[in-house]
C-alpha cells in the first residue's frame, strides 16, 4: 500500500467492521510510514472523541409541551373546536358567500323566471340567538315554522337555534334539494324538519352571512336578500 | 402525557412499546418519548444547530409517530423508522431556515434548561485542568461537526457520534451501504482537515 491509497482509504479504520485485510495493509504502511501513522492516529482520537460526545438533553418542559400538543391534536381528531385564524375564518365567509350567490344566480334561473327566493331575517333576530329566514316560492312570503317565529326560542333547540323554512309551493322543489345539497356540504347541522319544508339549524353559527351583521352579530335593519 | 414510563423494563423493545401504543395502550407512549428524545434531540439539534429549532423537530416526529401509529408494523426496526422521520422534518427545517440560527451549538450548556447530564459529565476524579482540556476538546469537535457539509455531517453524527449501524444508516437515509460507506469515509477525512487547524 503507498500513501495515496492509505489516504483513500484510511477513513474507514475507525470503523470496527473494517475487514481484517485491510486494517493490516492499513496499519502496515502506517508501521512505515511516519505521516500516514499520524494520521492514522488523529482519526483514532477523532473518533474516540466523536463518540465520547455526551447527548444533548431535552429541555425540561419537553414532554409537557409534547403533551400539550398531543392533546390538541386529539382533541382535533375527535372533533372538537378548532381555531382558525382571524384571516381564515374570513376568507370562508367569503367563500361561503360566493357559493350562495352562485346558488343563488342558479335558483334564479332554473326557477321559470318568475319565483324568487329571498331571504328575510325579521327584526327580533338582531341577537343572532334566532334566526328565521323564508325562502318563499311563489308570491309573498310565507313561512312554516311550526308556530317558531324570530326572537323565539324554538322547542327543539332553546334560544339557540336558527330556522330556514323553505315555503316553496310547487315548482321551487329543485332550488330546496339545492339548498339542502349546499347546507350538508358547508357542515350545517340539520336538526329535524319542523314542517314538510322546514329544518332547525342546531347551529346557527355555521352560517355566519345569514346571521344579521355577519359574523360580528350586528343588528341589521333591513331585510337581508340573497 | 398518560402512563407511567417507569413499568417498562429494557425488556420490553421499542417495536413491542410500538405495537402496544398501537393497539391503544396509551402508557406506552411516554416510554418512547423517554427512550428516545434525547438521542433525537442530540442528533437533530447538531443537525440544525438550534435548540428550539431541533426540539421542535422532535416533538412533530412524536405527533407523527402518534399519528401513523395506526400504520405501524415491524418490519423495519422502530429505530429506523424514528430516526427517518425526524431526519426528514429536520431537512426541510435546514432548507426552510436557511441557517437563520440564534445559538451556535458550541455555545449551548447545561445551563439552557436541559435535564440531566447535558453537555458535560462531572468526573470527580478529573483534576481542573484535565476537565478543562475535555471540555475544550468537546467544543471544538462540536465545531467541526457544525462546519461540515450537511450531507457528511448527517452521516458522521449518526455514525460516529450516535454509533448507528452502516445498514441502519442506509435504512434511514435510503442509500445503498456502499455509499454509505464511501461518503462516511470523506465525511471523515473532511473533518479531520477541519479539525487539524484547530488543534
Amino acid at each position: 500500500m503507498d500513501c495515496h491509497n492509505f489516504r483513500r482509504e484510511v477513513g474507514e479504520y475507525p470503523d470496527r467492521e473494517i475487514p481484517q485485510k485491510e486494517k493490516l495493509a492499513l496499519e502496515g504502511h502506517a508501521a512505515a510510514c511516519q505521516s500516514c501513522a499520524a494520521e492514522l492516529r488523529v482519526l483514532r482520537a477523532m473518533r474516540e472523541g466523536l463518540s465520547s460526545l455526551p447527548p444533548i438533553a431535552a429541555s425540561k418542559d419537553f414532554d409537557a409541551r409534547l403533551a400539550h400538543r398531543l392533546s390538541a391534536e386529539r382533541r382535533v381528531a375527535a372533533g372538537g373546536t378548532l381555531v382558525f385564524p382571524t384571516w381564515a375564518r374570513w376568507v370562508a365567509v367569503a367563500a361561503a358567500a360566493a357559493v350562495v350567490l352562485g346558488i343563488g344566480a342558479l335558483l334564479l334561473r332554473s326557477d321559470d323566471g318568475a319565483r324568487r327566493i329571498r331571504g328575510e331575517v325579521a327584526s327580533g333576530a338582531a341577537d343572532g340567538s334566532a334566526l328565521e329566514v323564508a325562502l318563499p316560492g311563489d308570491g309573498a312570503p310565507a313561512t312554516e315554522t311550526d308556530g317558531a317565529r324570530s326572537g323565539a326560542s324554538h322547542p327543539a333547540g332553546g334560544a339557540d337555534v336558527g330556522e330556514v323554512a323553505a315555503a316553496d309551493r310547487g315548482g321551487a322543489i329543485a332550488g330546496r334539494s339545492v339548498l339542502d345539497k349546499f347546507l350538508s356540504e358547508e357542515g350545517v347541522v340539520l336538526g329535524s324538519p319542523t314542517s314538510e319544508r322546514s329544518y332547525v339549524i342546531d347551529r346557527p353559527s355555521d352560517l355566519p352571512f345569514l346571521l344579521p351583521g355577519g359574523v360580528e352579530g350586528e343588528a341589521a335593519s333591513a331585510p337581508i336578500s340573497f | 402525557m398518560p402512563g407511567s414510563p417507569e413499568q417498562f423494563g429494557p425488556e420490553v423493545s421499542d417495536e413491542a412499546l410500538m405495537l402496544r401504543y398501537r393497539d391503544g395502550d396509551e402508557s406506552a407512549f411516554p416510554e418512547i418519548v423517554r427512550r428516545y428524545k434525547n438521542r433525537l434531540v442530540s442528533t437533530v439539534i447538531r443537525l440544525v444547530g438550534d435548540r428550539d429549532k431541533a426540539e421542535d423537530v422532535v416533538q412533530e416526529t412524536f405527533l407523527r409517530v402518534h399519528r401513523n401509529a395506526h400504520r405501524y408494523k415491524t418490519i423495519a426496526r422502530f429505530s429506523t423508522w424514528v430516526y427517518t422521520i425526524a431526519l426528514n422534518i429536520a431537512k426541510n427545517e435546514i432548507r426552510n431556515t436557511r441557517r437563520r440560527r440564534t445559538t451556535s451549538l458550541w455555545e449551548i450548556g447545561p445551563e439552557r434548561g436541559s435535564e440531566g447530564a447535558a453537555f458535560d459529565i462531572p468526573d470527580d476524579a478529573e483534576r481542573p485542568d484535565e476537565a478543562l482540556e475535555r471540555r475544550n476538546l468537546r467544543a471544538l469537535l462540536e465545531r467541526c461537526i457544525d462546519r461540515l457539509p450537511p450531507k457528511y455531517k448527517t452521516i458522521l453524527v449518526l455514525r460516529d457520534v450516535e454509533g448507528l449501524s452502516y445498514e441502519e444508516i442506509a435504512d434511514i437515509l435510503k442509500l445503498p451501504q456502499g455509499t454509505v460507506k464511501s461518503r462516511m469515509n470523506r465525511a471523515r477525512l473532511r473533518f479531520k482537515e477541519l479539525l487539524e487547524p484547530l488543534l
